[in-house]
């Protein structure tokens, strides 16, 4: 049932893969097999944009007045948060891989080139919408590197925090501070028995405004990060 | 155009309700149009296209700029959810003749920048009848080349083939002009 299946066997499902058709086992099979198929990857693609296409050709109306403020009204009533939260942070953990790398000194074990692309590609899809802005430092003590603060600006903006070495055992306070010279709590990193920990949360002004990170706690050193 | 359509599901996918709001008013004709289209009832239309733009807003983060464009995928989103419309509603009849002769038809005013879509139409006219229902009843009605077999009466290798041709030269116009 698993036996892996040859362009010829999936040919004449793939036009409709493209127009969206095709149904359960059909549709798993040829999945599988332009996985791992460049060629019929390419052929799925281009009969893909056929199929998008295809689907401008139906006239344009516009619907009865009061149409948008209906859907904004849904919108509202059914935030994003949780998925969109998420994917957030998951786009900042990748450019993480990017940040890291071209900071630490000499290594560049798991930093391939199409990390590299990738990372600009999450970069570029968040810097496009609308002059989003994000940016990373390093996060230090004394010095040394121990983890990486992330910046986005959006709406909301996040701030987030890696620290990945932490020099002391701590319930470390997370504060931004903005360039109007206030500080922000943020949350509290717990790097119980010197594990590394994370911690994030939503700035209320524009993430761009946040020129220093600090995590501070009682009896322990300060750790710091300049925002460019 | 100040922003494009990808910065605004960008924008979508963070959250931003102004990015929201541009982004209804870009499609909202586009999007409740292929709705009239399929499901011909104005009221399921808007129904239809309501929901498109609730999903759009869902499911903003998971687009991939590398995988097509923007308007694809909302019109796909679009397409799927008249369709389940339509397959609810069984009491509505469907037409594919009537289907296909809106959208061969040309549009009562010209868009601008629209040269894609008009070589496409031109392409639609030109295939084979029979070539022309098979790509419409399987882009637009999601129907599957089974189901195409059992409404027009014809062999499923039939029904494959005319899918397959119908869609291939759909995309050697499209390629024509482009070389």
């Amino acid at each position: 049932m698993t036996e892996p299946s040859h362009c010829a066997d999936v040919v004449d499902v793939l036009p409709e893969l493209a127009t969206g058709a095709a149904t359960g086992q059909d549709r798993a099979r040829a999945l599988r097999h332009v996985a791992g198929c460049p060629s019929c990857r390419r052929e799925l693609d281009s009969l893909s944009a056929v199929a998008d296409e295809l689907l401008m050709l139906a006239p344009e109306r516009e619907p009865p007045a009061g149409f948008e403020a209906a859907v904004l009204a849904r919108l509202d009533a059914r935030p994003a948060a949780p998925r969109r939260g998420r994917a957030v942070r998951t786009l900042l953990a990748a450019a993480a891989l990017a940040v890291v790398a071209a900071t630490s000194a000499g290594t560049t074990l798991g930093y391939t080139a199409d990390d590299r692309r990738l990372a600009d590609s999450y970069r570029q899809t968040l810097r496009t919408a609308d002059g989003y802005d994000f940016r990373a430092a390093q996060l230090t003590a004394a010095g040394r590197a121990v983890g990486q603060v992330f910046a986005y600006t959006g709406r909301p903006s996040w701030i987030f925090v890696n620290l990945n070495d932490p020099p002391t055992a701590a319930s470390y306070t997370l504060s931004a501070r903005t360039d109007d010279g206030h500080s922000h709590r943020l949350g509290t990193c717990e790097a119980t028995q010197r594990r590394p920990c994370s911690v994030g949360g939503t700035v209320d002004s524009p993430a761009a405004h946040v020129v220093q990170i600090r995590l501070t706690a009682p009896g322990a050193p300060t750790l710091t990060a300049e925002l460019p | 155009m100040a922003v494009s359509d990808e910065a605004l599901l960008a924008g979508m996918a963070s959250g931003d309700a102004d990015a929201a709001a541009a982004f209804v008013r870009r499609f909202q004709a586009r999007v409740f149009g292929l709705a009239v289209s399929i499901v011909t009832v104005p009221a399921v239309a808007e129904d239809v296209a309501q929901d498109a733009f609730v999903r759009a807003w869902r499911y903003a983060g998971s687009f991939d700029p590398r995988r097509g464009r923007a308007t694809g995928w909302l019109l796909t989103i679009t397409r799927n959810l008249a369709i389940d419309a339509l397959r609810l509603r069984r009491e509505i009849p469907f037409d594919t003749d009537v289907l296909l002769g809106t959208l061969a038809a040309d549009p009562d005013e010209p868009t601008v920048g629209a040269d894609d879509v008009e070589r496409i139409r031109a392409a639609l006219r030109g295939l084979p009848a029979s070539q022309a229902r098979a790509v419409v009843l399987s882009a637009y009605c999601g129907l599957t080349a089974r189901e195409i077999a059992d409404r027009d009466a014809i062999p499923l290798g039939t029904a494959k083939t005319r899918i397959r041709a119908g869609l291939a030269q759909l995309r050697a116009t499209m390629e024509e002009v482009d070389d």
